[in-house]
């Protein structure tokens, strides 16, 4: 009986990888026909859900506020995902926080500026966007509250903020003074753009003060908005400009800036595109002007 | 002669359906090793201590995780475990009749278990962090999630319990022993272990959720849970926090430790089940 | 045995049947909660939106058109092929382990699929996104996606085997064995005797073990979203960008506010009555097989 079984799942391990042969024989012939010049490549647009900070951004500054994603668009929920595809798809085209693009894809210039922390701090490099945290006038009147806002604009902030890939935006930071008798309980929540870094900060404060508890929790913007208006979280997160229709009673801190890459498959000839571009690529009304193959996009 | 042949190619064709069958089991061990071997080369690399018990600081850890994932299953078990038993006894003690009552009570639970998981999060959300205010907590996930689990148990328990014989409960009877007695001395001492795998098998459920979770209980990856009123996070969340925000490879990591728990969970309820299952119980 | 004695054990009994009744009418209580709670959130905002466009095919959240048609498609899709591919192979395994394949092998390799049953979404989404959808795309796509429709089909099959595996097994295990013997007797092969005689047998198994999976595929969430693209279009092709009602909930659940979150709670609404529907059908179905027997 085990002899039967051996050689039914030897054969069927044979006839497996036949099968695979047989697939990859037919892609073969698939990519003779696209290493043909005058094949048009078309690209494989990549967006970020609905509602997302970097998408709402992305969006806003490349001149398409409001604006839904051309039709096929390929929507992913995450960092990882949009990676992936780009690592792996050599037609892709994405926008991903700056901080999260790794060395696995090619970063392209926008208007012939490089994705810097230098460009982005001296506005040369257009598509970026303030990281803030919110919060009602009333609430630095409490010594821990008003420490941990302090805290965000020292130097120890800004390391983390710039060793994590983010723009700093203060320059010449004081260190922060530790006060030994501060204790107290601090809430952030919101944006889960923010979320990463200001769990970073948190630690870091908690590390120098060790009786305060910073306690950071997602939920997106738009809870940011929500519960630093209600006071149910002292710091509200917020990945957009600050809209003060959604929190009357709130001002703002920019706490850093985070750059949008657009990023591209490593194989991908193209170095730089222009904003003009990437508005005829991600706009769902562009019609005929719509951008839709590789190479629209001269070199 | 035709008929022959037409019967020698019945037989050959049933004789492919044998193959194909076995090329089907060959698929399915496949896609099984698969799944397994790929997240194992992913994440096993990470898989450090610094990951497992360290403080969420520069690195990421799962402790927080590991705890929350505590907390809701003790929170989801002991809400769901009482009533999940308690109604399996009510369905299979106390009725016999088809009744209204019954049907209605089994549609319910049928219905409980085929509502997909992130609509019961958006029942969680609605209920916990909407209108009692709550705002992101274990107890609200949890509470959403015994909801969730609580069909698994109600039908496993009441598998175990239709499995003992319906003479030890005559004998009990003919003692004179009253119903709830019968119940408690001789029915659910004998479904034992039968209960104990349902439970286990819920709290495999419980681990691997995460649909409920991330619209309940905050996803707050860095605190340790406080209690159960402090919102935290879960394994299962904690891997798709790390896969949507630039931690790749601690996603897989965490996602062996998740399959390393959920396959000893599934394993211990498995030899539970057969060591004391109902197969004996019923020869005896 | 005194009176007083008996009068005790007689309430002790009442009062325990009262808790145990309780704890059954519990799930009917926490279902009206489910319903209430859906209901009073999602309905006004479909009355709001009107009939024709929240079940028109535009999705497009700044212009006010929250239509879901094009979700109630592609989840229509990726439920029936991943039902077919799953129960295609799920039942043919399951005849396999039940006749065809050594028996020793078959305990150790049922626990080895049950494990499969107990990985987490989130894995196969993993899998899913990092394996199966570059594979589409590089080796079977006509149009250089992955994504889409066949992606999540896939992920979804692999994880609906073990429930289609287990209940179907189950079930040609519970059909009498002297069916079997009574096949060969007359003359049938072991092969003709199994898919002739047997399987026919289990029908009402295995119609179980296709509506629950139809039921797993239809509310999965994690392992969709990675690998259906997302754009919330009309599918045309298995290789295309598409949305699912699960996705869609699933994609805004995070960030959104105000009418679009009470869009995603109407989805839910529309979700959950595609799940009552199917398990209505799958009792009655139920019903009918039990009375024919």
């Amino acid at each position: 009986m085990k002899k039967q079984l051996a050689t039914v799942s030897l054969a069927l391990a044979l006839l497996l990888i036949a099968a695979c042969g047989g697939n990859s024989n037919t892609n073969n012939s698939n990519n003779t026909n696209n290493n043909n010049a005058d094949e048009p490549k078309p690209i494989s647009i990549i967006a970020r859900e609905d509602g997302s900070g970097t998408k709402t951004a992305f969006m806003e500054i490349i001149g398409l506020k409001g604006k839904a994603d051309p039709e096929n668009v390929i929507i992913q929920t995450g960092t990882a995902g949009v990676l992936t595809e780009v690592k792996g798809n050599p037609a892709a085209i994405a926008y991903e926080s700056l901080g999260y693009a790794t060395s696995d894809v090619k970063i392209l210039k926008v208007d012939g500026v490089e994705a810097s922390t230098a460009n982005i701090k001296n506005a040369s490099y257009k598509i970026s966007r303030p990281l803030s945290v919110i919060y009602q006038e009333e609430t630095l009147e409490d010594e821990a509250y008003k420490a941990f806002y302090d805290y965000l604009q020292s130097s120890n902030a800004q390391k983390i903020i710039s060793d994590e890939g983010y723009v700093s935006i203060i320059d010449n930071a004081a260190e922060y003074t530790i006060n030994g008798a501060l204790s107290g309980k601090i809430d952030v929540s919101g944006s889960t753009s923010l979320q990463p870094v200001m769990v970073l900060l948190a630690s870091d404060f908690e590390s120098l003060q060790p009786n305060v508890e910073v306690s950071v929790s997602g939920g997106g913007s738009g809870t940011g908005y929500q519960n630093a208006e209600e006071g149910v979280s002292e710091f509200g997160m917020i990945s957009e400009e600050f809209n003060i229709e959604k929190a009357p009673s709130c001002t703002f801190h920019v706490v850093c800036k985070d750059g949008i890459a657009v990023i591209v498959n490593k194989a991908n000839e193209i170095d730089s595109i222009s904003m003009e571009q990437l508005k005829r690529i991600y706009d769902e009304e562009a019609g005929e002007e719509a951008i839709t193959t590789w190479n629209e996009i001269a070199k | 002669m035709g008929k022959d042949n037409a019967h020698k190619r019945e037989i050959l064709i049933y004789a492919a359906c044998k193959f194909a069958s076995l090329a089907a089991l060959f698929i399915c061990i496949i896609a099984l090793v698969a799944v397994i071997a790929f997240v194992a080369i992913r994440g096993l690399p990470y898989i450090s201590m610094q990951l497992i018990f360290g403080d969420y600081g520069k690195y990421p850890s799962i402790k927080p995780a590991l705890l929350g994932t505590l907390y809701l299953i003790a929170i989801s078990v002991s809400i769901a475990a009482p009533i999940g038993i308690g109604s399996a006894i009510f369905l299979t003690e106390y009725t016999k009749s088809n009744s209204r009552l019954v049907k209605s009570i089994r549609i319910a639970v049928e219905t409980l278990a085929g509502i997909p998981s992130i609509v019961y999060g958006i029942f969680g959300y609605l209920v916990f962090v909407v209108a009692l205010k709550y705002r992101y907590s274990l107890i609200g996930g949890g509470i959403t999630l015994s909801i969730m689990i609580l069909p698994v148990i109600v039908r496993s328990t009441e598998e175990s319990l239709l499995s003992v014989p319906r003479s030890l409960r005559e004998g009990s009877f003919a003692l004179g022993s009253s119903m709830v007695r019968t119940i408690f001395s001789v029915v659910l001492p004998c479904a034992a272990s039968g209960i104990v795998t349902s439970l286990i098998l819920a709290i495999g459920r419980v681990m691997s959720e995460s649909a409920v979770l991330i619209l309940t209980i905050g996803m707050v990856v860095n605190k340790v849970p406080k209690g159960f009123s402090s919102p935290g996070t879960s394994l299962a969340l904690d891997v798709y926090y790390f896969g949507s925000h630039g931690y790749p490879n601690e996603a897989a990591a965490t996602g062996v430790v998740l399959l390393v728990l959920v396959v000893t969970i599934n394993i211990i309820a498995t030899v539970l089940g057969k060591k004391y299952g109902k197969g004996d119980l019923a020869n005896e | 045995m005194t009176g007083k004695a008996y009068q005790y054990i007689k309430a002790r009994d009442a009062v325990m049947r009262g808790i145990f009744l309780f704890c059954a009418a519990f799930s009917i209580l926490a279902l009206s909660c489910i319903c209430v709670f859906l209901f009073a959130n999602g309905l006004p905002f479909i009355a709001k939106t009107g009939i024709s466009n929240f079940f028109g095919r535009k999705w497009h959240l700044s212009s006010g058109a929250y239509g879901i048609l094009s979700m109630i498609a592609a989840s229509f899709y990726v439920t029936a092929l991943s039902t077919a591919i799953g129960v295609v192979i799920g039942l043919l395994t399951a005849i396999s382990l039940y006749k065809f394949c050594p028996q020793k092998a078959v305990g150790p390799i049922r626990q080895m699929i049950n494990l499969l049953a107990g990985i987490p979404s989130v894995i196969y989404g993993l899998f899913g996104l990092i394996v199966i959808v570059p594979y589409l795309r590089d080796h079977v796509s006509p149009n250089g996606i992955g994504y889409g429709i066949l992606s999540a089909s896939l992920v979804l099959a692999v994880m609906v085997l073990p429930t289609i595996v287990s209940v179907s097994l189950d079930s040609l295990n519970a059909v009498p064995g002297s069916y079997y013997e009574g096949a060969l007797a007359l003359g049938a092969t072991k092969e003709q005797s199994v898919f002739k005689v047997m399987l026919p047998a289990a029908k009402s198994g295995v119609l179980a073990a296709v509506v629950l999976s139809i039921g797993r595929a239809l509310g999965e969430t994690m392992a969709v979203i990675m690998v259906i693209g997302g754009s919330p279009v009309m599918p045309k092709s298995l290789f295309q960008s598409v949305r699912t009602l699960t996705a869609n909930i699933a994609m805004g659940a995070t960030e959104l506010s105000g009418d679009a979150a009470t869009a995603l709670v109407a989805t839910g609404v529309v979700l959950f009555f595609f799940t009552m529907l199917l398990n209505i059908s799958f009792s009655l179905l139920k019903g009918e097989a039990n009375g024919e027997r």
